[in-house]
């Protein structure tokens, strides 16, 4: 009889430590396909900071054409990794989301010009014909650097994820990000200083990209994971910088799953980034190590960045509140 | 028998070094030849493959091309209505098909609202998958998605056809297109209809790229096909197909060599106005990826669309795989002139033992033992005759010796003989002179020097009576033993014709007449004679056909007698002679000689002569016949120094020390 009761007991509070240790299950959407964008979280899952957290966290990446936000919405996924600009914008709409980390402290959207098409300066840009990401909030910083330098006259050709429309010519000037596409440019021949290079950051220096967004009551109902989660990211993103082969390796096992699922799924995606090659995925980590510093980091939005989108998005105060779309809780 | 000094080892080496020089030079010549006519062949095969995957290309391409704006100009002018396009483009895609395997779907994509039928009719797409068509079709999206590829937007922004890289097609997979903008007449305006897309997946252009094959090695070169930009598209590499550009390549853990991103701008034009690739050409890359960091020329050739087709070869293709093939062939060859070497060393000694054995004889032979067996060879090749030949010649050496034995035998009983009449001549000669110690007044000296053994030359000096010395010299013709002979019948005639005589000419007459009428040998003397008065110096002389004797007078100052009294005796038997009279002075020394002083041959043949003679004999400082002697057999022997003695040389010299009729 003792030793039934022992084994119940046993049996319960495994159950419970369990339990208690997958009490965190959480669903990451990021915003693009793998690549060392996501080091950071990639590097936590596979160094186990996640499970030391007393974290689950499922990684997902976005179908063409989805709406994060409404994904989020929706409660099909727990956090979204999302565009800054676009979430104070979906914000000030009245969506009650939050922005619970925001690992890096500026931004690395650039617009590029070819020397040889004769812009020197951004006053060439007018008249030309320039390529920005087709969805609207990955336009508005460009267009608010190009009219606070007044170029207003200029014609915005949509473009996907490709610098095509601009190595054949078909636009002039053409939104990059430092990291990435900047990078294949070099990468199709061309000297930096062949190119004309229009850093946002420096027009913006607080600006940021994307943050992880949640609802808010995803934030107010597991403060504690959505802390841990942040730290052990932090953490992750600390591995993936000391140990850079490693995480690239994980980046390229991560692109394999997913042309693996993309090849065998009726919902096809080509992932050309992700299979991009170790040169641009280097390159792409090397720039995220100059983004997100480790030391001193909260990885908390900063008053100041919320104030840098305020006023590019043209928003008044009372839109939206500081405390209310970026919680300071450490 | 030593081996470093063998026939076989020799024969070995003779045969096989100048092949080692002979193998190690072909070798040489022919890996510098193969080594330049393989890297100009490999040159223009790498380029030609390169030339010739971008002409199968181009023919696709200009056959796309063709299609593609005959099927826009029919969208321009036939169909109208929805369900007659579709058909349209439905039947256009299978005739296409026959034309071109290669292009697997048409899309037609309107400009907004440029669709008569439905202004918010987006695109339509007909795909082929094996036999089965498929379609898709987009009206009314929210999100106008189709009009941002690229496909769209490059050929209506630039107004013009343009071939696009590779995207991800609706279903997923990688298509590369051919886009022409097609126009339409709404209301009597031409105004952009839209484009017109030829759809190749991007896995068929693989099939074009023709690789290079290496004649030797297993070292792979690659071929692959990109695009303007660098952008691999399709490649026999299959890990860098859409992974990687050209550039990109160059990337590596180094980071990027200059040398080589410059070399890739080349090709792809990227220092040119145009910033597009063009021609042909080759390029060498140390440090890229192309072959997996393996240094490589890369040969590339541009397509009509811009498109490059590149070759990349091993650059150390011919040091890594010809080198090593040519020093193993030349490995294999020296091992093979080794066992060569071997076998003829092995085939040489064999042949060498009957000769290692008969010298084995021979050194028998050698030390005497004539009668040793030589070794027995069954063959009838060279090596038996010479066995033969040594045979005979054993043989033969063997008579030698033994006849050689026997003439030895004989030579020194001779000799002995020879000995023996040399001594009994010297006897003949007069040991004193002069003779009698009474001729306190005459004093003389003389020698006999035979060239052989016994000679044919006389001299004596013997008293006539008290007061007369005859004095005589002579040379039997001839020489050896007959002339040694006749000289003692004449010495032995002369003393027992001479004995009382005091008249020269008489004692040579009677002498001439026995010894002329009594033999048959025709053998003859030169004879000279002289009577002497010993107390007053009166000398009568008779001279046949001898050499002239000499008077040196105290002073110095010779006289010769040179007045010849008739031939030689022993010639004219029944020849009278006459005589001279000459008169001596007190110191005066007649020097008697034979032809062997005058005549006296040097190694340059040269002869003493006469006049050297006198010369020898003029000095006043010798006074007495003795010295005479020595220095006049010196002179000669000087004179003639190493040159063998052909005659005999004779000197008798009587001096008148005083002329006792004074007194």
């Amino acid at each position: 009889m003792k030793l039934k009761s022992f084994l119940i007991l046993s049996l319960a509070l495994s159950l419970c430590w369990v339990c208690a240790a997958q009490q965190g299950i959480y669903k990451l959407r990021v915003c693009w396909v793998p690549s060392a964008q996501f080091a950071g979280f990639f590097m936590a899952e596979e160094e186990g900071f996640y499970a030391q957290e007393g974290l689950a966290l499922e990684i997902s990446y976005p179908p063409r054409n989805e709406e994060m936000f409404d994904t989020l919405m929706a409660e099909d996924v727990d956090f979204v990794m999302e565009w800054f600009l676009y979430a104070l914008e979906f914000k000030a709409k009245g969506n009650d989301i939050v922005n619970v980390a925001q690992f890096q402290r500026h931004t690395e959207e650039l617009l590029v010009a070819k020397k040889s098409s004769g812009i020197q300066t951004v006053k060439d840009i007018k008249g030309r014909n320039v390529g920005l990401w087709f969805a609207p909030q990955l336009q508005y910083s460009f267009k608010e650097f190009l009219k606070r330098n007044e170029v207003d006259d200029y014609h915005i050709y949509p473009i996907l994820d490709n610098i095509t429309l601009f190595l054949n010519g078909g636009v002039d000037v053409v939104s990059v990000m430092s990291f990435s596409e900047y990078h294949q440019i070099l990468f199709c021949g061309y000297k930096p200083e062949e190119l004309t290079v229009f850093p946002m950051k420096e027009a913006f220096p607080n600006l940021v990209m994307e943050g992880i967004y949640c609802r808010r009551e995803t934030w107010e109902n597991n403060k504690k994971d959505v802390i841990a989660l942040r730290r052990a990211t932090l953490k992750g993103w600390d591995a993936a910088f000391k140990n850079p082969e490693k995480a690239l390796q994980v980046i390229k096992r991560k692109c394999d799953e997913i042309t693996s699922l993309h090849n065998s799924s009726n919902n096809r995606q080509i992932y050309r980034e992700c299979s991009f090659g170790y040169a641009l995925q280097k390159e792409m980590l090397e720039n995220f190590r100059r983004m997100t510093p480790i030391e001193g980091n909260d990885a908390l939005l900063k008053k100041e960045t919320f104030q840098e989108g305020m006023n590019i998005m043209g928003l008044n105060e009372n839109d939206v509140l500081f405390e209310d779309f970026a919680p300071q809780d450490k | 028998m030593q081996i470093k000094k063998s026939i076989a080892l020799k024969f070995s080496l003779w045969i096989c070094v100048p092949l080692v020089v002979i193998l190690l030079a072909i070798s040489a010549l022919m890996l510098y030849v193969i080594n330049n006519q393989l890297g100009r062949y490999l040159d223009k095969s790498a380029l030609g493959v390169a030339m010739e995957t971008a002409d199968h290309l181009d023919k696709v391409f200009l056959q796309t091309q063709g299609l593609g704006h005959l099927i826009a100009d029919g969208l321009e002018t036939t169909p109208r209505r929805i369900d007659e396009m579709q058909t349209y483009t439905k039947n256009r895609l299978t005739s296409v098909h026959q034309y071109c395997k290669e292009i697997m779907g048409v899309a037609v994509a309107y400009m907004p609202g440029m669709q008569s039928g439905d202004p918010n009719y987006n695109m339509y797409v007909h795909l082929l998958e094996g036999e089965n068509f498929f379609f898709t079709e987009w009206h009314n999206e929210t999100i106008d998605y189709q009009r941002y590829q690229n496909w769209f937007l490059l050929p209506t922004i630039k107004n013009t056809n343009c071939w696009i890289d590779p995207f991800a097609a609706f279903d997923g997979k990688l298509l590369c297109s051919y886009s022409v903008p097609f126009y339409q007449i709404i209301d009597g305006k031409r105004d952009l209809g839209g484009v017109l897309v030829l759809d190749y997946e991007v896995s068929s252009f693989v099939n074009y790229l023709k690789e290079l094959k290496l004649p030797i090695g297993n070292q792979k070169c690659t071929t692959c096909l990109m695009n303007p930009f660098g952008l691999i598209i399709a490649s026999t590499e299959p890990e860098h197909i859409m992974n990687e550009t050209f550039f990109s390549l160059c990337e590596t853990e180094n980071g990027i060599d200059p040398e080589d991103f410059e070399a890739a701008r080349t090709i792809f034009g990227r220092n040119n106005e145009t910033d597009m690739p063009s021609g042909n050409g080759k390029q060498v890359f140390k440090h890229t990826r192309i072959l997996n960091g393996k240094p490589c020329d890369v040969f590339y050739q541009t397509c009509m669309n811009n498109w490059v087709v590149a070759v990349a070869v091993p650059t150390d293709w011919r040091k890594t795989t010809l080198f090593p093939f040519f020093i193993k062939a030349t490995l294999l060859l020296l091992g093979i002139i080794a066992l060569l070497a071997c076998i003829i060393f092995i085939i040489c000694h064999r042949i060498n033992q009957p000769l290692v054995k008969l010298a084995k004889a021979a050194e028998s032979v050698g030390e005497g033992n004539f009668d040793v067996a030589l070794p027995e060879y069954d063959s009838e090749d060279e090596i038996s005759q010479v066995t033969a030949s040594f045979g005979k010649m054993q043989t033969a050496l063997k008579d030698y010796i033994n006849k050689l034995e026997k003439s030895i035998t004989m030579r020194e009983r001779t000799e002995g003989e020879l000995n023996t009449a040399k001594s009994i001549q010297k006897d003949l000669l007069p040991h004193i002179l002069p003779p009698f110690d009474h001729y306190d007044n005459i004093i003389g000296a003389a020698d006999l020097i035979p060239a052989h053994g016994v000679g044919g030359d006389l001299y004596d000096a013997f008293p006539v009576d008290k007061d007369h010395l005859a004095i005589i010299i002579g040379d039997v013709s001839g020489k050896g033993v007959p002339a040694a002979l006749f000289m003692a019948v004449t010495q032995t005639l002369q003393r027992n014709i001479g004995m009382g005589q005091t008249s020269p000419s008489v004692m040579v007459t009677q002498l001439n007449q026995i010894l002329a009428s009594n033999h048959e040998t025709n053998l003859f003397v030169t004879y000279w004679a002289g009577i002497l008065n010993v107390q007053t110096g009166e000398l009568h002389y008779t001279c046949a056909g001898h050499n002239p004797p000499l008077i040196r007078h105290a002073d110095g100052t010779v006289t010769a007698l040179r007045e010849r009294h008739g031939p030689p005796i022993g010639i004219l038997p029944n020849k009278k002679y006459i005589e001279e009279t000459t008169q001596l002075q007190p110191g005066d020394m007649v020097i008697c000689y034979t032809d062997g002083v005058t005549e006296a041959t040097n190694a340059d043949m040269k002869m003493l002569g006469e006049e050297k003679l006198i010369q020898t004999i003029s000095d006043p400082k010798i006074d007495n016949p003795q010295l005479m002697l020595i220095t006049v057999r010196d002179a000669v022997f000087e004179f003639t120094g190493d040159a063998e003695q052909f005659d005999d040389v004779t000197i008798m010299i009587t001096q008148f020390v005083k002329n006792s009729g004074q007194k």
